[in-house]
């Protein structure tokens, strides 16, 4: 199959015209999910009755002959976003039996649309980090070899082709760098493009609801479907929606870009020889393909990953406050209320986020409010000004999605939370707001690719699945076969 | 030795009377069935906390910001409080700690017939906690406890004094100018028995003339103004025994016993001792405008103030009876509803003040529970005023019209309550009683001037009362002189 | 900046969590480790910046004071390991 075009309106458009019945594409997803959840523990736990149900509901409307833009297009869906009819885990065993009663903005508009989901992808636990080893669930393993990390179950089922695109959280760069683990594009819209409505908050003003596909073209369709006001996320923007798959066929409006790269971006630690390399060489094409690529100085990027680390860590320790045994979640029974509390968080929570929550609780208390937590506030400022200037005159920054390759899942070398070494070049756009896509460009990794990753001015999504499509056609996605 | 003087500063929440919670759609009804006034946003459901502001809680708080002379905040931002606790669904309260709605703001109130002034601090906006009950006694004695979240969420308005206040009736007159004036503006009941209006009190003593604030006490549990009364003269004694003993105030909490009439301390450790407040990262600001604020401030009414100089400068009124009629708006109101009827402010003031009230305190009534209307007293007022019935028939219509809630013309003819002013018939009934009582036509010749009275008491029984005074009197004087 | 064993305590608590002493000398260990990392704390040239709460101008929307459906009571209670129909049960307050 031709993958650089558009798959998921492919696929409509044969739905749509009866040409492929809902049910054969039922019997299909469940088979490749199940694969892939054997190969890699991509889900929580498969559970094909979801699938029967999304199924069940398209064959209804095209029964009625409803026209769907994306009738019978499968999404894997991470399990921080709720979706209704099953549990919302956030791989965590507090949340192991959660059910919540109301699905996510996003999920209803893709529903709306013909879209079905059809599995809860695993994930670190409350999707801090992506080394694939922090589930409740079990590790999360690469398609591509099943001995390293795939970050997220997310990027091992759409990389494997089981699901048409998966919708998961970024909040430091999970999204986009366990993407690139696994060779596929993901893109991360501007804060406030996406509702957040559904997603389990972590670290509010860092979070955003990202995509992953194996194209940039359907990156484009699912972007269209999921952007946009909502009344009920209160972040969310009013800003209009353009057409991007229209966008990204106007071939006229494609490039050439004025690029700026930072000069220290080789400063990151444990960058690799493999990703180094082919970050170069894609640089060499953007100037042969007539982009005005520039190295510029930003002092400041390189605090990003800790300042996005420390405010991290205090909002979730507030965010997860909420968690204490009474009105849903895990309770282990105390003597009394406070010893109830602690008992059901110490045993609801893994390792390294009571780790985390409590190194939250540190830096937010007495004199380290001052000291810590608001300094990286006041860091987060002028990381955010030095972005908006260089993007005044620039379109787009170019760097690396991710230091290394895949991490292998017996080795616990960049597996830190504090701060987590994957989000070197990721965390910076979240603290700013930003959009920014990952594309995979071929290296010599475990997949085959190594992430490069634009950064744009907010609400210009269309710049980067333009720059994105340009670098896909001349290194067309390759697919791990499982 | 010294003389001491206490210093009062007071804690005031009252519940907004919105239809909907602070930052959701449930509704704020009183005494619905437990847990039903609930939804993911108050209960702090994962992937369902999005806050949405009521628009009126903060027009609410804006209104009582003005009316208490405070200055206004140049936007609406909220701060998340953390601590864990059973009422708390989300593990922070939603609150505002680094831009409360209003700042240096004022009362004014008279103390012993001269004005004193208590500064408020701040007033700002925050979500009220849900409710807990306690199996058996009390919360210390109780094994375990249940909540119900309806109250959760509702918005509710601190009002914080500066520590002005010197005594315990310093403190419940300011306490009820604030309650007059909050409902005045109709933005809370304050019912302190209901709970929709909490006082707590920050205590200490120090020497007469000192500058400096002893050790604090703040107490708490004080659910009615008799209550604060007594809780801060018990309190600020307790201290002054203290204090004289050798020893000094523990700055504690402590709870007022109203059974026992003693106040006592809680234990420290349920009161947790950083807040960590910072920005809730999911409520950006609003914008506070010039044109918003003079659009609020048209919607506030005559406050007390303004009316008691009007009951007084223009109407003429004794300051006390205006300082009564003000006391409360629905009775103010009331007084100038019955002016527009019948427009003798004295006749209208004393009879509320003397008949209406003394009939609310011997019911137990409430205004607002009353059956008399301002029209119904206006019109018996100008019966009494035209000589249909005199006044004393009147106080009798009156308890009947409070009773039944008939209209005064209905129940005079009904129970023939009408004057007798025509003359004939009175002339008859004074030659029968003349001619019965010799003696005292004797006696009042001789000069005992006293016979006039039996005499006009007996011709008012024979005529049940109805007989127009004045003209009885101009008859049997004519009649005696013969 | 030296953090006492003390301190991490304080604030294991304050999260209602306990710590195993291997995840507390964990945590010791990445708190030191993003200290030094984090060079900018010690920097004076912060002093006079604005701290940035919302990533982008953010402007909140008002809602108006209409009521919406709350959730039946089952739902409300369905995720709650305590309840008590229609309460929610919580153990004694007070220790
Ligand atoms: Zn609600």
């Amino acid at each position: 199959m031709d993958f650089y075009k558009h798959i998921v309106q492919k696929l409509a458009g044969e739905v749509n015209a009866k040409e492929v019945s809902p049910q054969q594409i039922g019997e299909d997803v469940a088979r490749r999910c199940a694969a892939v959840h054997e190969k890699c523990n991509a889900f929580i736990k498969f559970d094909p009755e979801l699938i029967e149900k999304g199924i069940k509901d398209i064959s209804q409307k095209i029964a009625q002959n409803k026209k769907l833009p994306l009738a019978g297009v499968s999404f894997g869906l991470s399990d921080a976003i709720c979706v209704g009819g099953t549990t919302t885990t956030c791989a965590s065993r507090m949340l192991e039996s959660y059910r919540p009663p109301f699905e996510a903005s996003v999920v209803l508009k893709l529903k709306e649309w013909g879209a079905f989901p059809a599995g809860k992808t695993n994930m670190d636990e409350f999707n801090l980090g992506a080394t694939g080893k922090n589930s409740f669930f079990g590790e999360i393993k690469n398609p591509w070899d099943t001995e390293y990390t795939a970050g997220s179950g997310a990027a091992a089922a759409v990389s494997s082709r089981a699901v048409n695109f998966a919708l998961a959280p970024d909040g430091c760069g999970e999204l986009r760098y366990s993407a690139s683990y696994c060779g596929i594009p993901a893109l991360k819209p501007t804060y406030g493009r996406v509702s957040r409505k559904g997603l389990v908050d972590v670290a509010p003003s860092l979070d955003q609801i990202g995509i992953m596909a194996p194209s940039v073209l359907d990156l484009a369709a699912i972007l269209e479907a999921i952007s946009g006001y909502d009344p009920e996320d209160p972040t969310s923007f009013a800003h209009e929606v353009p057409s991007y798959t229209l966008l990204l066929q106007e071939k006229e409006n494609i490039g050439p870009f004025k690029v700026a790269v930072p000069e220290n971006w080789a400063e990151a630690p444990y960058l690799e020889e493999g990703i180094k390399k082919a970050f170069l060489e894609t640089l060499e094409y953007l100037k042969k393909e007539n982009f005005q690529v520039q190295m510029v100085s930003l002092p400041n990027f390189s605090h990003s990953l800790v300042t996005a680390a420390i405010i991290r860590a205090v909002e979730a320790f507030s965010s997860l406050g909420n968690y204490d045994g009474v009105r849903f979640g895990l309770r282990v029974e105390g003597s009394h209320l406070q010893e109830m509390y602690r008992k059901s968080r110490t045993e609801g929570f893994g390792s390294n986020l009571k780790q985390f929550l409590t190194f939250g609780a540190l830096i937010s208390a007495g004199n380290y409010y001052g000291m810590v937590f608001q300094k990286a506030q006041k860091m987060r400022t002028l990381i955010i000004k030095e972005l908006e200037s260089c993007l005044q005159s620039f379109d787009l920054l170019f760097i690396p999605a991710v230091p290394f390759q895949a991490p292998l899942l017996s080795s616990n070398d960049k597996a830190c939370l504090l701060p987590d070494p994957a989000g070197y070049y990721t965390a910076a756009a979240n603290l700013a707001g930003l959009p920014a896509i990952t594309i995979p460009v071929p290296a010599e990794s475990v997949s085959g690719s190594a992430g490069v990753q634009f950064i744009g001015k907010a609400f210009d999504e269309a710049k980067l699945l333009q720059a994105g499509l340009l670098l896909e056609k001349e290194n067309p996605p390759r697919f791990p076969n499982v | 030795m010294h003389e001491y003087e206490t210093v009062i500063g007071l804690e005031v929440h009252v519940e907004l009377l919105t239809d909907t919670k602070l930052f959701c759609g449930c509704s704020t009804a009183f005494g619905a069935e437990p847990n039903t006034q609930v939804c993911p946003i108050c209960l702090g459901l994962p992937g369902g906390t999005l806050p949405l502001l009521n628009k009126k809680a903060a027009e609410f708080t804006i209104k009582a910001a003005l009316a208490l002379n405070c200055e206004i905040a140049p936007k609406i931002a909220f701060d998340r409080k953390n601590y864990f606790y059973a009422d708390l669904p989300k593990g922070f309260q939603i609150s505002q700690y680094f831009y409360p709605m209003g700042r240096n703001g004022y009362i004014e109130f008279l103390v012993n017939g001269k004005t004193k002034r208590v500064g408020i601090h701040q007033l700002h906006l925050e979500e009220d906690t849900g409710k807990l009950s306690h199996i058996g006694d009390d919360i210390i004695s109780s094994p375990s406890s249940r909540v119900d979240f309806n109250r959760a969420g509702v918005p509710l308005m601190e009002i914080v004094s500066e520590p002005d206040i010197r005594s315990a009736e310093e403190a419940r007159l300011f306490l009820q100018k604030l309650r007059s004036i909050i409902r005045y503006l109709d933005i809370s009941d304050c019912k302190m028995e209901e709970g929709s209006m909490r006082c707590d009190a920050n205590i200490s003593i120090r020497p007469v003339g000192s500058t400096e604030f002893g050790k604090k006490t703040e107490l708490k549990n004080m659910n009615s103004f008799r209550s604060v009364y007594r809780g801060i003269e018990y309190e600020a004694e307790r201290q002054r025994s203290v204090v004289l003993s050798g020893e000094s105030v523990i700055p504690e909490t402590r709870h007022w016993d109203e059974a026992k009439g003693v106040t006592r301390a809680m234990r420290s450790k349920l009161v947790s001792a950083d807040y960590r407040c910072f920005p809730d990262p999911n409520i950006p600001p609003y914008p506070v405008t010039e044109e918003w604020i003079q659009e609020i401030k048209k919607t506030i009414p005559e406050l007390p103030d303004e009316r008691y100089k009007r009951l007084t400068e223009e109407h003429d009124l004794p300051s006390s009876t205006a300082e009564v009629l003000t006391s409360s708006k629905e009775l103010a109101d009331f007084y100038d509803a019955v002016l527009s009827v019948h427009n003798e402010p004295k006749t209208v003031s004393n009879w509320i003040v003397s008949e209406y009230l003394g009939l609310l305190n011997a019911a137990g009534m409430d205004i607002t529970e009353s059956k008399i209307t301002p029209a119904g007293l206006g019109k018996l007022l100008q019966s009494i005023a035209k000589g249909e019935i005199s006044g004393k028939i009147g106080k009798t219509v009156f308890e009947e019209m409070f009773n039944t809630g008939e209209d005064p013309a209905l129940i005079i003819e009904k129970k023939g309550l009408k004057q007798i002013s025509d003359t004939d018939t009175l002339s008859r009934i004074i030659s029968a009683v003349l001619a019965a009582n010799p003696q005292s036509i004797e006696d009042y010749r001789k000069g005992k001037k006293r016979a006039m009275g039996f005499l006009v008491g007996q011709i008012m029984k024979e005529t049940k009362g109805q007989a127009n005074p004045q003209l009885v009197n101009k008859l049997l004087m004519e009649e005696l002189n013969k | 900046m030296e953090i006492s064993r003390e301190e991490f305590m304080q604030a294991s608590w304050d999260a209602r969590l306990e710590l195993m002493p291997e995840e507390l000398e964990g945590l010791e260990k990445q708190t030191k480790n993003i200290f030094e990392q984090a060079t900018f704390l010690q920097s004076s040239a912060l002093d006079d910046v604005e701290a940035t709460y919302f990533p982008l101008a953010q402007k909140n929307t008002v809602r108006e004071d209409l009521a919406a459906p709350s959730l039946p009571l089952e739902t409300a209670l369905s995720n709650a390991p305590g309840a008590e129909s229609p309460y929610i049960q919580v153990p004694k307050i007070v220790e």
